[in-house]
């Protein structure tokens, strides 16, 4: 049940991480939302689905991670996880050319079933292992602008580059959300892809305010 | 669900360290240290002196992980989420940590915020440690918190005349499509909700209050779907007979199906039988949010704590990769007549979502998959999928 009033300025966002195999996906969500102060030692890491709250210069932002499946085997099952996501995290292992191949083909796939709706950044893992390059830096970035992606160069191990990569990805996510609502109040309430249901208030001080998130 | 959330950047004590003490929080932010904020509730008779607040902001202690001094020069630790108070303050009970939040300062680096209970110091009365709410669990909870109130019987009266209705209508609507069941029904749980809020007692305060108007809109639907759920479920189940018949030929011909042949991790293994037995409740629930919260249990019983074999240290993460082939097996062996009925009910008539639904929609998408993986025919395939638990000591 609810607790406490959480205001209009609450943002929620749903990032999906997509990737081959062993790029080190799980490795950069669990870094990333590392508790310091628990005993990692007695529980299951839950590794699948994870919360973070920001509040990034007074916006609160609550990122619901998504980790996808990264077996072969369920490869299908991708649009159940991605669909109604506001980013996407394309991570690649620079050490293997083939698992950036797999993100263009990701971005493809992305871009045709979500549009521009979708914030996408691209992770350039294990770069502690920049001697083992197998994906220039130059040829992945300039691919990354190409297609309104912003790269960052990462490391799971050295914990390097992540915040940055989540923090810019949030405050894309806000900006974009900003613009739906622009959108939105100009043309008098856009449908949204979400089901809402308005509840008017009637009373004239309040004008019609829809309650559901 | 149950976690506690405020708006820090609101908090009283969050605005006067940022406000009347600008030298303490910029030298504070700048190096990246942990605030610990006192929540709303615990702040009643506080004194916001420099000394108090001081002793609210944290430096890590090199070399000792959970170790943090003040920069007044106090001691503390903080470990699985309890405060203890060591050398400097006067008093030591042990302080729960309601949540954490990333800020940042002006250069983009985080720091980190906690939201704990009660004051460290400065506290002097023992104030309310977490604001009460009213917590919904039963359905003569809902009823009270929706007919208790003065006026309450007649806009009962109005709600099931409206549920008495749209049952009516409901027979015209059967073998129709799907999307006509949920609007339907959409639309009179708007009209209840139109109902309940015209009480003078919930209107004002519900608009004021986000969280009050989430327990309106859940006890409303928990009211309103109960009362019409043997009607409706069966609409639902006739809309999806055909996904479901489908996927029943399946899972008939996998009755031999064991856990190595899905690829479940030897060390989850133990954990099937007692997510199968909190699944195996899932037809006794009327609500989509009691369902909802059935799912929830039998995927956290999935994760519950394993013992490693090998103690190296490290953690077991159970990734999407462990929970998917879990859920798989239980899709096949639990002998559901209607999975896709019981998803669509979950997914589409629970209109009373909370701001936090976000985990609930990860359990659900988990699910659909394992409904669509199973319901595909991958089961070919996925029988090739296996390196793992081939000395899985599970048996049927
Ligand atoms: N050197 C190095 N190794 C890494 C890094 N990140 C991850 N790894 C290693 O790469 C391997 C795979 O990491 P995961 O995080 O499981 O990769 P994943 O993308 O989640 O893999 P799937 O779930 O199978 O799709 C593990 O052995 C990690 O320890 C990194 O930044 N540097
Ligand atoms: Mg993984």
């Amino acid at each position: 049940m609810a607790t406490s009033s959480s205001g209009a300025r609450d943002n929620s966002f749903k990032i999906v991480l997509l990737g081959e195999g062993a790029v080190g996906k799980t490795s950069l969500v669990l870094r990333y939302v590392e508790n310091k102060f628990n005993d990692k030692h007695i529980t299951t890491l839950q590794a699948s689905f994870l919360n973070k709250k920001l509040n990034i210069h007074g916006k609160r932002v609550n990122l619901a991670i998504w980790d996808t499946a990264g077996q072969e085997r369920f490869h299908a099952l991708g649009p159940i996880y991605y669909r109604d996501s506001n980013g996407a995290i394309l991570v690649y292992d620079i050490t293997d050319e083939d698992s950036f191949q797999k993100v263009k083909s990701w971005v493809k796939e992305l871009r045709k079933m979500l549009g521009s709706d979708i914030a996408l950044c691209i992770a350039g893992n294990k770069i502690d292992l920049e001697k083992d390059r197998h994906v220039p830096a130059e040829e992945a970035e300039s691919y990354a602008k190409s297609v309104g992606a912003k790269h960052f160069h990462t490391s799971a191990k050295l914990d390097k580059g992540i915040e940055e990569l989540f923090l810019d990805l949030s405050k894309r996510m806000l900006e974009k959300a900003g613009e739906v609502e622009q959108k939105a109040n100009g043309t008098n309430r856009s449908t949204s892809a979400r089901r809402n249901v308005v509840i008017v208030d009637d009373e004239p001080e309040q004008k019609s305010r829809g309650c559901c998130s | 669900m149950d976690l506690y959330d405020e708006d820090l950047s609101e908090n009283k004590f969050f605005r006067s360290l940022a406000d009347k003490f600008p030298n303490l929080f910029d030298v504070a932010t700048c190096n990246r240290c942990t605030i610990c904020v006192p929540c709303v509730g615990s702040l009643l008779g506080f004194k916001f002196s420099k000394e108090n607040i001081d002793s609210h902001v944290l430096v890590p202690v090199e070399e000792k992980p959970c170790c943090f001094v003040t920069v007044n020069g106090k001691e503390l630790t903080i470990q699985s989420n309890v405060v203890t108070r060591g050398n400097g303050f006067t008093l030591t009970d042990p302080i729960p940590v309601l949540f954490e939040e990333t800020f940042f300062n002006a250069n983009d680096e985080s720091y980190m915020v906690l939201c704990i209970a009660q004051p460290l110091d400065g506290a002097t009365a023992v104030g309310d440690s977490q604001s009460k709410d009213s917590v919904l669990n039963s359905f003569t909870d809902y009823t009270t918190f929706l007919w208790g109130e003065t006026g309450g019987e007649k806009n009962k009266k109005l709600v099931d005349q409206a549920i008495g209705s749209f049952i009516g209508r409901l027979h015209h609507l059967e073998r129709e499509s799907l999307t006509k069941h949920i609007d339907a029904t959409s639309d009179l749980f708007t009209k209840a909700m139109q109902i309940v809020l015209k009480n003078r007692h919930l209107k004002k305060p519900a608009f004021q209050d986000s969280a009050l108007m989430e327990n309106v809109k859940i006890a409303v639907e928990a009211y309103v779907l109960h009362c019409v759920y043997k009607p409706l479920f069966a609409g639902i189940c006739s809309c999806l007979a055909a996904h479901d018949e489908q996927l029943n030929k399946i899972t008939r011909n996998l009755h031999e199906l064991q856990l190595r042949d899905v690829g479940v991790r030897l060390e989850f293994c133990r954990n099937i039988p007692r997510a199968r037995k909190e699944l195996g409740y899932l037809m006794s629930y009327s609500t989509p949010l009691g369902k909802l919260n059935c799912l929830k249990r039998a995927v956290r019983s999935l994760m519950q704590p394993v013992q490693r074999a090998n103690q190296t240290g490290n953690p077991l993460a159970l990734t999407t990769d462990d929970l998917l082939p879990m859920l798989i097996f239980l899709v096949v062996k639990m002998e559901m007549p209607n999975w896709w009925a019981n998803l669509t009910y979950m997914t589409s008539f629970h209109f009373a979502k909370s701001s936090n639904h976000d985990e609930y929609g990860f359990y659900l998408a988990c699910l659909e998959a394992a409904l669509e993986h199973v319901g595909a025919g991958q089961m070919e395939a996925l029988m090739d999928g296996v390196e793992t638990a081939q000395a899985c000591f599970f048996s049927q």
